[in-house]
Parts: C-alpha cells; structure tokens; sequence
C-alpha cells in the first residue's frame, strides 16, 4: 500500500478576480471537509499513510483532528519541512519528497497555478488536481469521497496506473538552446502590462500573444479564447498558437467568471509537439496559466515550447470506473 | 498599471519617509523624550502607501494604534507628525493626541486609535456621509489581524454591505494580534475568506509588494466610487518590530526576525524592482533616501526645540467638533 500526498494551497481563490468578476471561492473550511470525506474514503480502502504539506492554516492537522480516533487503517501525517516559506516553492519542495516517499500519487487542491507549481516537483508521481475556485481549466471539481475512492484504488495497487493516468502536453519557456526556466500546464500568455502586480489576467485587451496546450469552448480563463476560436476541442497533439491585436476577426470567450470579452485574433498557428516558438513581444508580462510571472526586459529573447510530455494526471472517472471492474469495494462492508 | 515615473518616485519616498520616520522614533524613545505608548509601522509602508496614494481629501481613513504610516501616506504634514508624537504646542493636534489619537480632519484623517478594530464602523460612518452627501468620497478602515476577530468590525461590515457603501476594510494581517500569533486566534485563520461571507469580494494580497497592493486597491476604488458597494482586502503583511516600543518579543525567533527584514522588507522589494525595471537608477533612490534622513532629523530637532502646551491651556483643542 503506498502512500497518497496531499497539497492543498489554503490561499488559492483569493486573488483579484473577487474583485473585478463574479469569481468566487471556497473558504478554507470548505477545503478541509472535502478533505475530511478524502481520507475516509481512503481508510474504507485501507490506505495505511495520507502525508500532506504543511501550511499556515495547518489544514493537514485540521483534518487529523476532526477525524481523530475515527480511522482504521489511515494515518494522517503533516511532512515536517526545514524553512517552510508558506508560498509556492514549498509545494514544489513538498511535491519532490512525496515523490522520494514513494506516493502512488498527489492529491492537488488548488487553482491552475497551483497545479503548474505541483507539476514542476513531481516527476513521473501522477496528480490528481480538484478544484477549489470558480476560474479553473486544469483541476475539476470532485466529490471528497470519490477523490479518495480514486485515490485509494491507486493506492492499494487495485487498478494498473499506467491505465488510469494520462500525460498532459506542458509549456516550457526557455533561452535559445538553454534549459526550461519555467513551465505551464493551460496557458502563456504575453500581456501589455508593467509589473506582476496583482499576478492575475482578467482584461483581454491587454494579451497579446496566447500559446494553448488546450482550447476547448467549455473551458473558463484564457484558454477558452482558442476554444471559442477554433469552435472544437484541438486535436490532443497539437497546442495553439494565438496572435492579438487591433485588427483582425473578433472573437468573444469567457476568460473570467461572469465575464465575456472580445479579442481580435490577428494570426493563429498549431503547434505540433517539441516545437518552439519566440515570444515576438519584447516589452510586457509573460503570464502562466493565468498569472503574471516574468517582466519581459528587451533582452534575451524566450521561447515557448509545446511538448506533449508533461506530467501524469489521474483520470478520475476512468480511475474508479477500472476499480469497479476489479470489484474494489465488492464484498467490503 | 501604468504608473508615471514621478508617481513611482513619490510612492517610493513616502515609503522611505515613513520607515525613517518610525526608525527615527525606534531610537529617539529610549531617550525618554516622547510620551506615551508607540507602535511603530516599519515593514508594513507598501499598504498604507498604495492605498493613500490614490485617495484625495475627500476621501477618509480610519487607522488603528499603528497609525503613524497612514497618516504620513494620507498627506499629513510631516514636521506636524513629529511635534504632535512629542507632545508640543505646534503639532497637528497641538499635542493633546500623541500617537494613538492622531488626526487631521482636513486631510481626510479620521485618527488613528487606541481600539483595536474601531475604525472600522467610524470608517462606515463616513462612507455613509459620502453616500449620503453624494460627495463621491471614499472610506477606507486600517486594521489588523487581531481587530479582525472583533464583533463590531463584523457589524460594519454588514453595515456597508447592506447599504453598499463606499468602503473598503483594508486589513493588514501581519501575522500578531499584539502579541499572540494570528494562526492561533483567528478562527478560520482566513481573514478575506471569512469576509467574503457577509457578501462582498473579498481578496487577499502580497503587503509586501507595492504593485500588487496598488493594483488591487485600485480595482476596490473602482468599485466604491462606482457605488458598487464595499470590499475587504486583507494583506499578508510583516511587522518589524514589537507590538510596542518596549516589547521584547519572546514570542519570536531571531531567525523570523531577520529573516522578515531580508526577504520581506517591502521597502528593498519596491527598490529592486525600480531598479530592475528601469523605472528608476540606484542614484535616484539615494537620494531620495538622503532627502527623507535629512527631512526626519530636522522635524526630530524642532520637535525637541518646540514649545509644549501652556498647562493653562489644557482643556483646550481636546473635543473636537467634525
């Protein structure tokens, strides 16, 4: 039985979208009942270790105490981690020991950018992202019960991952020949703006260029530009490419809740898999997925890469539908 | 966010002024000089500083016993500030107020206060003169982690929904309530997750990047002045020093201590990225550090020079009529 980790970002869903759209977000209270109903499910599997990462709001040790004395087979444990920062880097740290601990898989409970993050420290361990915000592509909403039914199914060996898991395309920002310096899960997209700010991107108007790993019309954010572009899902190995601007055919999409905007696209391209392509604005914000990142100097010029091998995400409905088959909670009870 | 170079040249100096102000203060007080408790703001200027900023005199604030930095940010003059923390004559509340009761109501400064989370409904109230004058004026509460827990701040917070005022609960978490940990008594440890409750956006920023306070501030003024009602942002802010002058801190670890001042001093965040930026050049930012050493040690020396109230005067100036 091999362990599950668990990072569940308490300060995703706070962001300026509250502000300026209809956003919403669960409170962290919410997040911790699902997480409740995850490690009962869990224990009704026999899952013997749940690790989660540590956090301000101590969420894993909230959810040890509700359930405390109530627990079978599952221990719930809060990975100690030497100069916690409370920010993005610890979820990249605490997604690489769950690797090294041997985890069937992640449990990520946040917003795309949490995901991203998540993606750059866990290697081959597969996640399983839910969603805890209104403004989401990458993770879905889930029942706590069934991502734990999921969860426990990877866990206790009873389905093959290698079925339930799929590989993501990714998109990888680098220098000319150099290494990835950074990467995106949905979208990079080039803003007209000066500073990082508030980190989210919420008025069309400023985006310049979109690079798409997925563009489907029932998408929400950024991405959902290509979706209502194309008018169908892209075929899984190819991502978009997207020019804006003040000319071209307009295009209306849904890139924030409660907020439909119009863009007109100026050029589009598909990008096949391991093909890069140079950010042709040298001035704004390179955003990913969703938030501002790096401030474009004029220098170096940077790349994008479209590569179909990123990281392994469950799929949850087939997951459970291979756990049924092999009978896991037949003759349980 | 298009900030002009000016703009982000004076932003960086009221920040610069405010944290020498406050050192100068950390110093002075051990000479015995300057009466009563202080609570000093040093960490935290990124907030008050791009908040202020975009306000004018008809806008209100309402700040808390860390009052200093909102007032200096609001525009209250400096040399005013100064004498008034000293007690004299000639500062802005002819010495009667001191640091905990410092105001100026021409400015739009409502005081700073002594009662942890009370100028959250004296905020509402004006929020609700604004509404009601239709002066297009906006009210903004300063207040803490710890005022955060405090039943009338819920209250005025329900107030300004109901009657969506033009509000904005600004809440600087910088992690103690005096001198208790904010994740040990802040219930749901979620402070603009708990205000998003009573029904208005609420959104959570970085009080250490002046950027993204600026921004987000912005889009809440938007909305208030629009009357589209009330926000609450709460900011993850860090506070340098004690709750007092005088608190010794047990409660933290040096490591914490220097730690916050290397990675969290919003102050060197908003010169480097100047700098990075190009928006300004390393010798611009001396000097205007230069300007506010030179700025703060004048007011200190006419502050020490400066007359004290004629005791005959005493029940003078200490009710005021708004």
């Amino acid at each position: 039985m091999k362990p599950v980790g668990v990072i569940a970002n308490p300060a995703s869903g706070r962001d300026i979208r509250r502000l300026v759209t209809s956003a919403d977000a669960a409170p962290v209270s919410d997040r911790i009942s699902i997480l409740v109903r995850m490690v009962r499910a869990l224990d009704s599997i026999g899952v013997e270790q749940v690790a989660f990462m540590p956090d301000p709001y101590g969420i894993g040790g909230k959810v040890a105490r509700e359930l405390e004395g109530q627990l079978s087979t599952t221990s719930v444990e809060t990975l100690a981690l030497e100069r916690a920062e409370a920010n993005f880097r610890d979820s990249v740290r605490c997604a690489r020991i769950m690797r090294e601990m041997g985890c069937a898989l992640i449990v990520v409970m946040g917003g795309d950018g949490t995901c991203r993050v998540v993606s750059k420290g866990c290697g081959d361990t597969p996640i399983l992202p839910v969603s805890t915000g209104t403004n989401n592509v990458f993770p879905q909403f889930v029942e706590g019960t069934l991502l734990g039914l999921a969860a426990g199914a990877l866990a206790s060996g009873s389905v093959d991952a290698d079925l339930c898991c799929e590989r993501v395309p990714v998109l990888e920002l680098h220098r000319q020949g150099g290494p990835v310096e950074d990467i995106a899960l949905v979208d990079v997209a080039v803003v007209a703006a000066d500073e990082i700010g508030s980190r989210a991107v919420w008025r069309a108007d400023t985006v310049r260029e979109l690079f798409l790993t997925r563009s489907r019309p029932s998408q929400i954010g950024l991405s959902a530009i290509g979706g209502w572009w194309t008018g169908t899902p892209a075929a899984t190995d190819c991502g978009l490419y997207l020019e804006l601007g003040a000319s071209g055919e307009p295009v209306a999409a849904p890139i924030a809740p409660g907020l439909i905007d119009t863009v007109r696209i100026a050029s589009s391209a598909t990008l096949a898999g391991g093909e890069s392509r140079r950010i042709r604005h040298d001035q704004g914000v390179v955003a990913l997925d969703g938030e501002r990142e790096i401030v474009l100097t004029g220098e170096e010029p940077l790349y994008v890469r479209f590569r179909l091998e990123g990281p392994r995400v469950v799929n949850l409905e087939n997951t459970l539908e291979h756990a049924a088959r092999r009978g896991l909670l037949r003759g349980s009870g | 966010m298009a900030l002009k170079k000016e703009e982000l040249l004076e932003a960086y100096r009221r920040m610069r002024t405010i944290r020498e102000f406050e050192e100068n203060i950390h110093r002075e007080n051990t000479t015995g000089e300057i009466p009563g408790f202080l609570h000093l703001y040093c960490g935290q200027e990124a907030n008050a500083v791009a908040v202020c900023m975009q306000l004018d005199d008809t806008d209100y604030i309402a700040s808390n016993h860390r009052g200093h930095g909102h007032c200096l940010a609001k525009g209250a003059d400096v040399k005013g500030m100064m004498l008034e923390l000293y007690g004299k004559e000639d500062g802005l509340c002819h010495g009667r107020g001191g640091s905990m009761h410092i105001a100026d109501v021409s400015r739009g400064i409502l005081g700073a206060n002594g009662i942890v989370g009370a100028g959250a409904p004296l905020a509402t109230g004006a929020a609700l003169t604004a509404k009601t004058l239709g002066t297009g004026g906006v009210a903004v509460s300063f207040q803490g982690d710890g005022a955060s827990n405090e039943g009338y701040v819920f209250e005025a917070i329900n107030m300004a929904v109901m009657w969506q005022l033009p509000m904005i609960f600004y809440f600087e978490n910088n992690g103690y309530g005096e001198f208790t940990g904010h994740d040990y008594v802040v219930g749901s440890k979620d402070i603009a997750g708990r205000a998003a409750a009573f029904g208005l956006p609420a959104v959570r920023v970085d009080g250490t990047d002046f950027f993204e306070v600026y921004e987000a501030f912005g889009e809440a003024l938007k909305r208030a002045r629009a009357g589209k009602g009330p926000s609450v942002i709460e900011a993850q802010a860090v506070r340098f020093y004690g709750h007092f002058e005088g608190d010794p801190q047990a409660y933290r670890s040096t490591e914490e201590l220097e730690s916050v001042r290397e990675h969290k001093d919003c102050l060197k965040i908003l010169r480097q990225k100047l700098i990075k930026g190009k928006k300004a050049t390393t010798a611009e930012l001396d000097t205007i550090d230069q300007e506010a050493v030179e700025l703060i040690n004048a007011c200190r020396e006419a502050a020490k020079a400066a007359a004290f109230p004629d005791p005959a005067t005493l029940m003078n100036n200490t009710y005021v009529s708004y």
